[in-house]
């Protein structure tokens, strides 16, 4: 059996589909079987992120409403074994899949898979719920931005009320010069606000609008300092304890760091 | 031995006396001269009233012992004293006005209140944890937040402008009192203390809580 977690934010643009892909990515290049569901329903991405929009026959629509089998609909990445995609529709909409629905697909999925990561559209209403249904464990994406972590505390408050204990944050686009300046909330200030577990900090990072584009995720660029601190995300998800990434101000260390990962 | 023999109970509306119907006439008296003289006075002036008063005792001998009493100071009282019950009979329940359940009662609320959860509470409430930015906490007495507050509080919601709102510490949001114009809260704690906002003169002042203000504003 496996575990079924969504990926969710409340607020649009902090990196939920971003997040789901190279987490995704990375569980996969530690060898389990991932699958990751888009839900985002009439505004699919995913399948960009993760460079496969061009493979999609059938989406979560189709299986749903039983035009096609749940094999049939899941899109094998060949970069890497046990990674797959059941697509959104992009020609629906949210109500076009039901909650009862997304339940049971998700029951389906964690008998075949490790890990079944949810990709939660923007806001709180059919698609969210939707998204949560099927799952046991949530992660909340964020930035360092007032208005995003507002949301995040919504949304934190609505997978309580639907019984989603103990939800785990990832502060994504995080920068640490600006946080030391003092023109960014430190991640200090939002786990105080938030009061939940971190999972992990994602620096802000060029090369994620690169590998976005290419459709490569940024987990299998060992230059990327985000593709790093994904890699430790995906690790700490399979419980292993990873130490958070040293994002010192120094630009020296910085540059050191990449090298290393370079190296390595 | 006397404090086996007659045992003493406080209530507001006086003492009750209470006799252990297995002893003797003369147990008692003796029990309750023992009582009464070792206390030096300290009932002096209570009304009181006997219970379980033992079949034996004839109504002369209850009278001595009420002599007794009444020689130490102690009022008698013809109706008995009533004994306040725990679980009061529905009708009593009824006869508490709003007034008197608002001046006695207090909603707890243990967790953290997080962007669009709303609390409305008829009395005092106390929030165990944060109320965070996008809350909203509503009530009709004082709120009290063991926390940190971010959100909104509206407290005095009937237009009591005695009410008080107190937080560990206030950093952000909105604070109203009553129909009292409101209170935007920029980062007025810094310091670790708690901060109690409170109406003067028709607005809301917000001062570093300290116990003498309590003792001023109650």
């Amino acid at each position: 059996m496996g575990e079924v977690i969504v990926v969710t934010s409340g607020k649009g643009g902090v990196g939920k589909t971003t997040t789901t892909a190279n987490i995704g990515t990375g569980l996969a290049l530690l060898g389990y079987h991932v699958v990751l569901v888009d839900t985002d329903i009439g505004l699919r991405n995913l399948d960009v992120v993760l460079g496969l929009e061009n493979r999609i026959v059938y989406d979560i629509v189709d299986v749903t409403s039983g035009n096609c089998r749940l094999k049939q609909a899941l899109i094998k990445d060949k970069r890497f074994e046990g990674l797959y995609l059941l697509p959104a529709a992009q020609t629906k909409e949210k109500t076009a899949v039901s909650v009862s629905q997304m339940v049971d697909l998700c029951n389906d999925l964690e008998k075949e898979f490790d890990y079944v990561l949810v990709d939660c559209p923007a806001g709180i209403e059919q698609g969210f719920k939707n998204a949560i249904a099927g799952a046991h464990k949530a992660v909340v994406v964020t930035t360092p931005e007032v208005a995003a972590v507002r949301d995040a505390d919504r949304v934190i408050g609505l997978l309580e009320a639907a019984e989603i204990k103990d939800p785990l944050l990832i502060i994504n686009r995080f920068r640490p010069e600006m946080a030391k300046k003092g023109n960014m909330m430190d991640i200090d200030d939002v786990i105080e606000i938030l009061a939940i577990e971190l999972l992990g900090v994602i620096p802000e990072d060029e090369l994620i609008v690169i590998s976005t584009n290419k459709g490569e995720p940024a987990v299998l660029n060992q230059q990327s300092i985000a593709g790093q601190a994904y890699r430790n995300v995906s690790r700490r998800i399979t419980g292993e304890t990873v130490p958070l990434l040293k994002l010192d101000v120094s630009n020296g260390l910085l540059m050191r760091l990449r090298k290393l990962i370079g190296m390595g | 031995m006397s404090q086996n023999v007659i045992k003493i109970k406080g209530t507001r509306e006086g003492l009750i006396i209470h006799l252990d119907s297995r002893r003797s006439f003369n147990d008692l008296k003796e029990g309750l001269n023992e009582r009464i003289t070792t206390s030096k006075g300290f009932f002096k002036g209570a009304k009181f009233t006997f219970e379980h008063i033992p079949e034996g005792l004839s109504a002369k001998e209850q009278k001595e012992l009420e002599a007794i009493c009444h020689r130490n100071g102690l009022i008698p009282v013809k109706d008995s004293v009533k004994r306040p019950h725990k679980n009061l009979p529905q009708t009593q329940k009824k006869m508490v006005t709003p007034e008197q359940l608002l001046a006695e009662s207090c909603t707890l609320v243990t967790r953290s209140l997080r962007s669009g959860q709303n609390v409305t509470c008829p009395n005092h409430l106390v929030v165990m944890g944060d109320v965070n930015p996008g809350a909203q906490v509503s009530s009709a007495g004082s709120v009290f937040i063991l926390g940190t507050l971010r959100g909104n509080v509206h407290a005095g919601i009937f237009g009591d402008e005695k009410a008080v709102i107190i937080a560990c510490s206030m950093l952000e949001g909105q604070l109203r009192i009553a129909s009292l114009p409101f209170y935007e809260i920029k980062h007025y704690s810094q310091h670790k203390q708690a901060v109690i906002a409170r109406a003067v003169s028709g607005r809301l002042k917000l001062d570093t809580y300290h116990s003498s203000l309590y003792k001023k504003y109650f």
